[in-house]
């Protein structure tokens, strides 16, 4: 018995399978039309087309067939592996009851049951087939990828593909234009998405063109020439913009322009007629412009700056305006069409003058015969008008210069005579020049001042002079030493390998540049000792002590000469790429020159020291009385205002007491000061300083006490400066002897009786002990030259050579080391001769131009209290005002008396006549004070005596000096190497630049090329 | 004395005809003392110059020294300084030199006072001419002067000529106790040679012996070494 159909597990299992199948390949293809879709979609997207392309994709779905249930039994049947039974089971069973072909019907239900039951156990499940499903997800997440990359990589064209959306301005639009003009057509494109080309598509007439445009930085245009009307329009991703239309008009031109130039006065130019486009005229010019066009106009202006409308009749125009700025004007014409002409307008500006005081050319110190030459350069573009020589003193002055009046340039001298202004010691004068140009431009030179120095102020400066060389000395000294352990590190190693490595080449040019500044620097204290010295001579005090202490540091200086070095440094620089023993002679050469100059500069450092504790000594015997003075002041005011008002300024003295305890303290422990004097100093200082920190004396003892200390100061440093002229002098007097007795007992070895090396030996070791003994004063006096050691060292190297050739050539060396020793014995009398003339004190001369300097200072002290007098009240004199002038009158007799002892000095012979009318001058000032006869005439006789005095004391001393001021003529005054420029100056500079090139011959057209170039040159500067 | 002028002029006038002749340097040099001593120095400068040029180096150079030694006799001191001065420039290898620089070095130590200078140089003068007696008068007025050195230095050198070894001794005592910081070195080799004249050994020994060790490398020291040599050879 069989179970019906409808019961089979076979047909169960059948159904079962076809159904998931069924599903799971309806899936794979709906997943598959998806991808296919997705793909369609982005492809269309990607070619800017519709995304309704993307139902493309659907067409797999026409595919779909329905599959009927023999074909899932026989798929499962050749899963399974059934070879047919699951087929046939399935068919016997389908087989009518009354329709049989032959087979039994239990043949058949065993058959079928045998089939179910062999095939009872599977599971449908299991041959599912899942491949067709994977594979369209695959697909669909490749298409996915696609479409996500297409968005990422090019998100603009995917979202304009999206929408299809740009925005768009063509150009010119509809349009008329002049026939012959050059139009440019084009567009210009904005949003996200720009497309690379454009199509524009022409029309002239029937004739239809298209062609592709570039579409760079969002614009695409091409460039007609315009010959006739034409349509045109762009097409760009799908979008066709409007047709626009060109049309063609006649042009309006030009046929005659030109244009009167009316020149503003100050330029003094003549007007003229321009026809060009281009105006180069100064500012101010008014134009007169007049033109012919080729049609009636209608109306015609100038665009510049504002508009200018211009008077029209029939096709001719005119109008006027005024060029006060530089551009572009537009000059419209407008007939049928539109012109427009560009005119170039260069207004030139009116350059201020320019003025420099080029000589003195910077401040200097009142001139000895108080005049002054001023150099006055200036100049304009088109003319100057007026120069004032402007100054200050007391109150504002000005005087007009004469010059060539209206001419564009002129140099003038004007001799300054700065007398009648009154100026006394301390004072100075300020001044400038002024000039105006034609136009009414002002300008004024740099400012100056002449100055009417102090004797403080010319010591301070010569101080401060000596501070700075001994400073910078000590600098370069130990700069030069790195250079000398360089040269000797580099001479030994070439010495040992024979050559120099290329990093020893690159060290030894450092040492020359090393080297060179150091020659360069000493080269520039001497210049710059030279100037001072040359403008304390032309200065109106002559301090011939400040004088002689600036001329002995240069000739330290000068004796530093370092010549040998320069001439060492430049065999060494030849000899670099020579052979080795070249170099290495080279090398020594510089070694031997460097270690002279160690010496200068040590020994240099040693005399200034000693300079400055004989001068530290005199300025503290100087202090020491300024202070005895305040304390006389303070002394007048207790007895006038009592103990108890004066104890601020009691305070302040004591403090000063202390501090000058203090200085002389430390000059006392100063290194190389004689003991003697070191002793004396510190017993000073011990004294200074008890008085300070007692505190308990009057203002009046005090007094007492700082005299005294500045007499016992100022005897000391008497004491200093002769003891060491003395001693020098005693200790050279005897190495001179030395070096004579050394000479003839050189000359004996010359005797018959034959040379003993012996004695030879032993005249060299006592030549090296006078040598030696010599460096010694070398190194503390100027007067001992370098040239007697060196003298020294040839003789010693002659003894060397007598002892080591006893040939014929020993008798050569005697002689030779004889006549080194005498030139050296030669050189130390120079020393010695110099010596005794530096200590000045055979003519006498010296005290009797110091008193004469004392008494000038005095008068003009005189002279600064009498004009402080002034102005002298209408009311009368003040008693206070009377009480000073009987003081004045006092110190005018003190001073005529003073004088009266000079004249019997015997050293003021030649000058009787002089003092004499100085003396009856002082006589009638004196007399004119007592009797309170205060007027200009008194006043100008008291300049003529200060006058008289710096007269009498310049002709004295000129008669020291002649010789070495002819020798240098006005050196200070022609400054060679200016200061750096400031920028005010440079402004000034390049300005001269200007109209200097103006002023050269050049084509006129380059004149504007020439001011735009300084101009931008200035507006660079003036940033 | 006009018989003695016209016997030296008798001398002189044929000395300088032998000059001419001979161009004789020992001629030229005995014109010179003799011109000196006439006190004509001008004139004995003037044959000096004349015939300079006609010698050697060395004799030039003695020309030249003698003719500074003429103006410093006259007392002419600028003059004579300048003239040493040429002689030690242009002959420095010269024998002259030495003498030259020695007076110079005597310039240089009387520098202060000129005055004085004469006076030594004139002293000098009549030592050089061997006219003693106004040498050793003149001398002695310049003892106790700021030159009392270099006087009692010459004084000694007369007496010790004149064989009056006392006084030389008495006068170079004097000199170191006033002078104590003298520079005239020869002053105290003349001690010693004076001792040594007059038997004095060991005194003169003992003055050698201690500037050799107080001055060992000194010139003075190395002359005092070679004397005591000489010495001890004999």
């Amino acid at each position: 018995m069989h179970s019906p159909i409808e019961n089979m597990i076979l047909l169960k299992k059948i159904k079962s399978y076809a159904r998931v199948q069924g599903r799971l390949n309806s899936l794979s293809l709906l997943i598959f039309t998806l991808s296919t879709t997705i793909l369609s979609m982005t492809i269309a997207l990607f070619l800017l087309k519709s995304y309704l392309y993307g139902l493309l994709g659907l067409i797999p779905l026409l595919f779909y067939q329905r599959r009927g249930f023999e074909l899932w039994a026989k798929e499962l049947d050749k899963k399974i592996d059934a070879k047919g039974e699951f087929i046939s089971a399935l068919q016997l069973a389908r087989i009518p009851d009354n329709t049989r072909e032959g087979y039994s019907k239990d043949l058949i239900n065993a058959f079928i049951q045998s089939t179910e039951e062999k095939f009872r156990d599977i599971n449908v499940k299991d041959f599912l087939d899942w491949r067709i499903l994977k594979k369209s997800i695959s697909i669909l997440l490749i298409s996915i990828i696609f479409a996500l990359s297409f968005l990422a990589l090019f998100p603009e064209r995917f979202w304009f593909a999206l929408n299809h959306k740009i925005e768009y301005k063509v150009t010119p639009c509809d349009g008329r234009f002049n026939k012959g003009e050059d139009v440019d057509i084009g567009i210009n494109l904005f949003g996200p998405y720009i497309p690379e080309r454009v199509s524009l598509i022409y029309q002239f007439g029937s004739k239809l063109e298209k062609v592709s445009l570039p579409v760079i930085r969002c614009r695409a245009d091409k460039k007609f020439e315009l010959k006739e009307p034409f349509y045109y329009y762009f097409e760009f991703a799908g979008i066709t913009t409007e047709k626009y239309r060109i049309d063609v008009v006649e042009p309006i031109y030009l046929k005659e322009l030109s244009f009167h130039l009316i020149y503003p006065e100050y330029t003094k130019l003549k007007d003229e007629i321009e026809t060009g486009r281009q105006l180069v005229v100064p500012v101010g010019t008014i134009v007169e412009v007049k033109g012919l066009v080729s049609q009636n106009l209608a109306e015609a202006w100038i665009e510049f700056g504002d508009t200018i409308n211009l008077f029209c009749n029939g096709e001719s125009f005119s109008g006027r305006f005024k060029i006060n700025k530089s551009g572009l004007a537009n000059l419209w014409m407008k007939g049928t069409s539109l012109h427009k002409e560009l005119i170039n307008i260069y207004a030139i500006p009116d350059l201020a003058p320019l003025v420099e005081i080029f000589y003195p050319g910077f401040n200097i110190s009142m001139p000895q015969d108080m005049k002054v030459t001023l150099g006055i350069k200036f100049s304009d573009d088109y003319g100057i008008n007026r120069v004032h020589l402007c100054y200050q003193f007391k109150d504002s002055s000005r005087v007009n210069l004469n010059f060539n009046k209206g001419s564009a340039e002129d140099t003038v001298f004007y001799d300054w005579d700065l007398k009648n202004l009154g100026m006394l010691p301390g004072d100075r004068v300020t001044y400038y020049v002024e000039v105006q140009d034609n136009a009414g431009q002002r300008t004024k030179s740099k400012e100056y001042y002449i100055y009417f120095p102090t004797m403080e102020q010319i010591y301070d400066e010569v101080k401060e002079k000596e501070e700075l060389v001994q400073n910078e000395i000590k600098e370069l000294k130990d700069s030069h030493q790195e250079g000398m352990d360089e040269i000797k590190r580099v001479e030994e190693k070439l010495k040992r390998e024979r050559e120099l490595s290329w990093l020893d080449n690159e060290k030894l040019k450092e040492v020359i540049k090393k080297e060179e500044n150091v020659v360069k620097k000493i080269e520039e204290w001497q210049d710059e000792l030279k100037k001072t010295i040359e403008k304390l001579k032309g200065g109106i005090f002559l301090d011939q002590k400040s004088l002689e202490r600036l001329q002995e540091i240069t000739k330290i200086l000068q004796e530093i000469a370092p010549e040998e070095l320069k001439r060492a440094i430049e065999n060494l620089q030849n000899a670099m790429n020579k052979k080795p023993d070249e170099l290495k002679k080279a090398m020594e050469d510089l070694k031997e020159a460097q270690e002279e100059l160690a010496r200068a500069l040590e020994r240099t450092l040693e005399i200034l020291k000693r300079y400055q504790q004989e001068e530290k000594l005199k300025e503290l015997a100087e202090k020491a009385k300024e202070i005895a003075e305040k304390a006389g002041e303070i002394e007048s005011l207790r007895e006038l205002k009592g103990m108890e008002n004066i104890k601020e300024s009691l305070d302040s003295l004591y403090k000063m007491v202390d501090s000058l305890g203090q200085e002389i303290e430390k000059l006392a422990n100063s290194e190389g000061l004689e003991q003697e004097i070191s002793a004396q100093l510190n017993f000073a200082a011990g004294q200074v300083k008890s008085i300070a920190q007692a505190q308990n004396m009057s203002p009046e003892e005090l007094k007492k006490e700082l005299n005294r200390l500045s007499t016992d100061l100022q005897r000391m440093y008497e004491e200093l400066t002769k003891g060491r002229v003395a001693n020098l002098r005693r200790n050279l007097l005897e190495t001179l002897n030395q070096l004579i007795e050394l000479s003839q007992l050189e000359e004996e070895l010359l005797t018959p009786e034959g040379f003993d090396p012996d004695k030879q030996s032993k005249i060299a070791n006592a030549t090296k002990e006078v040598a030696e003994s010599l460096y010694a004063q070398q190194v503390k006096s100027l007067y001992v030259s370098p040239e007697t050691g060196k003298r020294l060292a040839r003789a010693l190297k002659e003894m060397e050579f007598a002892s080591l050739n006893p040939g014929d050539t020993k008798r050569h060396h005697i002689q030779e080391a004889m006549k080194q020793l005498n030139l050296a014995a030669l050189t130390l009398l120079e020393g010695l001769k110099k010596a005794s003339e530096g200590s000045g004190s055979s003519t006498g001369m010296d005290e009797f131009l110091k008193n004469l300097s004392q008494l000038t200072r005095d008068q003009m002290g005189i002279g600064q209290s009498l004009m402080s007098l002034f102005p002298i009240p209408v009311s009368g004199l003040t008693p206070e005002q009377m009480a000073q002038i009987q003081r004045l009158a006092g110190k005018q007799r003190e001073l005529r008396e003073a004088l009266e002892s000079l004249k019997n000095s015997p050293e003021a012979g030649r000058f009787q006549d002089l003092l004499d009318n100085l003396g009856q001058e002082m006589k009638e000032t004196e007399e004119a004070l007592y009797q309170y006869k205060i007027d200009r005439k008194l006043i100008e006789r008291q300049q003529l005596i200060i006058s008289r005095l710096l007269d009498a004391e310049r002709s004295i001393r000129q008669e020291d000096w002649t010789k070495e001021r002819k020798s240098k003529p006005g050196e200070d005054i022609k400054r060679p190497s200016p200061a750096p420029l400031s920028e005010d100056l440079g402004k000034d500079q390049l300005l001269e630049i200007i109209q200097r090139a103006l002023k050269q011959p050049h084509p006129e057209e380059y004149e504007l090329l020439i001011r735009e170039y300084f101009k931008a040159l200035m507006e660079q500067e003036w940033r | 004395m006009a018989i003695i002028f016209l016997l030296l002029s008798v001398s002189l006038d044929s000395l300088k005809l032998l000059i001419e002749n001979t161009k004789d340097f020992n001629c030229l040099l005995k014109l010179n003392d003799e011109y000196r001593r006439l006190g004509l120095f001008d004139t004995a400068n003037k044959y000096l110059k004349n015939y300079e040029k006609l010698f050697g180096f060395e004799e030039e150079a003695q020309l030249n020294y003698l003719i500074g030694e003429n103006l410093f006799f006259k007392c002419a001191l600028l003059n004579a300084r300048e003239q040493y001065l040429i002689t030690v420039a242009r002959f420095s290898n010269a024998r002259y030199a030495n003498e030259s620089l020695e007076r110079l070095h005597l310039f240089e130590s009387a520098r202060k006072d000129t005055i004085l200078l004469k006076k030594l140089a004139r002293s000098i003068y009549f030592y050089e001419i061997k006219d003693f007696k106004h040498s050793e008068d003149s001398l002695k007025a310049l003892i106790k002067t700021s030159i009392g050195d270099y006087a009692l230095y010459y004084l000694s050198l007369i007496y010790y000529q004149n064989k009056n070894f006392d006084q030389a001794l008495s006068a170079l005592e004097e000199l170191h106790r006033d002078f104590p910081a003298n520079r005239i070195h020869q002053a105290i080799l003349l001690k010693a040679e004076i001792y040594f004249s007059i038997g004095r050994e060991r005194d003169g020994i003992k003055i050698l012996e201690d500037i050799i060790i107080k001055k060992p490398n000194s010139p003075i020291g190395i002359r005092a070494r070679e004397i005591l040599k000489e010495r001890n050879k004999k």
